[in-house]
């Protein structure tokens, strides 16, 4: 198996979604060798942002051809490689959530980045783009948030396919929850130092609908549901001002977990005829989606295909000298290595002929869940 | 060499040996060490063994790790001719060794009941993450007060040759010790963080 390496033409729009078992990365080619990146993964072969790589083997110049990055919020796995991609990428626009545009989060990054003697502490990734930033001195940094319309790429030959970017989240009582939950978590003095923890539930999060005339994609990055009406899935869909269009095409939120879904997103937000996917995380003995995450997610979707981009699953870790791995079954130590292998849904359609038949195209460990059930 | 060195080396004098003819109702001869005789060396060969006889004698020729004396030339030519000669030695060694087989860094992501869940780092080998269900049985009870979602710890599976040169396998989880933050070092962050904040350029 193998994608072809045929670029995708001008009009024909391409949604590609990366995800390696941890990390996600979606790339889109919105006509005219416009590509936006929304959020970033390593490949495991090439080692380095799949955009980058992607684009490499279409024979097209990432430099060139990237105009807007967007992080959806600050985990690792989300953002992994994005200080690559900008700085590849120098006349690229960069968006991130309205929640970490703030000092308190910026005095978080300083922190970690300058004082927490720990090799990994979650936030390098991030003081490495604010530094990229702030060294290019011209770049702007757009903050998304509730019902903004962020972006326009006019469609130079056809009007009828101008590109709008969108955001839909996070809403205003979302931001300000965050802004307490970031505070609390810059270290207090006469604490041990230790490497961050996560943020639960993400209120930072970035959703983004991308209008491209009739067709309509849906990126629900890792927006949790609360049960807040203020926040999460339950404020967007009931939102009155948000933009109306329905979705051909949807990223399912937060690997698919019951946290990240809402009745109501298949019903309102959804066409009645769309395809979607989702993408794999497992790190520690979290592994998302569960079977039984699958099983919902097929009864909501009915006849519409879902697409997962790699297998939820941990292997056995590589073979080590025979001392160590007799010591490691002595210890009562049980090692396993989360699956990180290449996986790739991409789809492909010309908007001028329709926006339900797309050109689905799987590579690496990318599977219908149907396969999986 | 040490003292202590010194006396692992045994001296037995060929008179003390009783005669086997001597041995009376089928007993087995014994041998004897008369330690009395044989617990001091002569104060010459002690200051040849420790380089202080002279000037001339170069003091860091000899050291700890000088354990075999019979190889040195220099110290075989200060010798008195007729000092006993060692029947045997112990190499020597200072302290224990370690041959590091495996070495992982670790964050704790997950604490249960009786054991937690952590992330590796392949030190050794560059390799990929992995996962780790480490029993709580396995840490030192010095380092339980360590042990919470996000500490930082090494686990090192390595050979250890004692002093006695005994070798032995052993996996040793060692929670590191992080100082704390200080008052300078938050109030430097804070105020670097609030001048890239107003540096950027935020829309």
């Amino acid at each position: 198996m193998g994608l072809s390496n045929k670029s995708p033409c001008n009009n024909e729009i391409e949604v590609s979604i990366f995800g390696p078992g941890y990390g996600e990365c979606i790339l889109i080619h919105v006509g005219n060798n416009i590509w936006l990146v929304i959020d970033s993964c390593l490949d495991p072969i090439e080692n380095i942002p799949y955009p980058l790589s992607y684009l490499s083997k279409l024979g097209l110049n990432p430099q060139e051809c990237i105009k807007h990055i967007f992080a959806t919020h600050w985990h690792n796995d989300h953002i992994c490689g994005l200080s690559h991609i900008l700085e590849t990428c120098i006349d690229a626009s960069f968006t991130c959530s309205s929640a970490i545009g703030t000092k308190e989060f910026v005095n978080l990054v300083s922190a970690y980045k300058n004082y927490s003697m720990m090799r990994e502490n979650g936030l390098e990734e991030f003081s490495k783009i604010l530094q990229l930033i702030d060294e290019r001195n011209t770049t702007d940094i757009k903050l998304a948030s509730s019902d903004k319309h962020l972006f326009k790429i006019e469609n130079p030959s056809q009007s009828s396919l101008d590109c709008n970017i969108y955001s839909l989240s996070p809403s205003d009582r979302a931001i300000r929850m965050a802004y307490v939950d970031i505070a609390k978590l810059f270290p207090e003095e006469i604490t041990t130092k230790k490497s961050l923890p996560g943020l639960q539930p993400n209120h930072t999060s970035v959703v983004i609908l991308i209008t491209i005339g009739n067709l309509c994609l849906l990126l629900g990055a890792d927006l949790e549901e609360i049960g807040d009406d203020r926040t999460g899935w339950a404020k967007i869909i009931s939102s009155a001002t948000r933009q109306k269009q329905k979705a051909n095409l949807y990223k399912i939120a937060h690997h698919g977990s019951r946290n990240g879904e809402h009745p109501d997103i298949w019903t309102e937000l959804l066409h009645a005829s769309f395809n979607s996917v989702l993408t794999p995380f497992t790190l520690g003995s979290v592994y998302l989606p569960k079977i039984s995450d699958l099983k919902r997610i097929q009864e909501k979707t009915e006849s519409n295909p879902v697409y997962i981009t790699s297998l939820p699953k941990w292997k056995r870790p590589n073979t080590r000298e025979k001392a160590v791995e007799r010591t490691i079954r002595e210890s009562g130590i049980k090692l396993m290595k989360p699956n990180r292998s290449h996986g790739q849904v991409r789809f492909r359609i010309d908007p001028n002929i329709s926006t339900t038949d797309w050109k689905v195209e799987l590579d690496g460990e990318a599977t219908n869940i149907e396969n999986l059930i | 060499m040490s003292l202590t060195a010194l006396n692992q080396i045994l001296y037995i004098k060929k008179d003390s040996i009783i005669d086997s003819n001597q041995e009376a109702d089928g007993e087995s001869p014994e041998l004897f060490v008369n330690l009395n005789e044989y617990n001091k060396l002569p104060t010459e060969t002690i200051n040849a063994y420790l380089g202080t006889k002279s000037d001339s004698i170069d003091a860091t020729y000899i050291s700890e790790r000088d354990h075999d004396i019979t190889e040195s030339p220099r110290i075989q030519s200060s010798l008195p001719k007729d000092a006993p000669k060692p029947l045997y030695q112990h190499p020597v060694r200072a302290n224990d060794s370690y041959k590091s087989l495996q070495k992982w860094e670790g964050y704790v992501v997950e604490n249960k009941k009786d054991m937690f869940i952590a992330r590796l780092i392949d030190l050794t080998s560059e390799g990929e993450e992995e996962i780790a269900e480490i029993p709580i049985a396995e840490i030192s009870e010095s380092d339980l007060d360590l042990l919470s979602v996000g500490a930082v710890f090494y686990w090192n599976i390595a050979y250890k040759d004692s002093v006695s040169g005994q070798r032995e396998r052993v996996s040793t989880i060692r929670f590191r010790r992080l100082p704390m933050w200080t008052k300078k070092e938050l109030e430097d962050a804070k105020e670097k963080g609030r001048t890239l904040f107003n540096k950027l350029k935020w829309d």
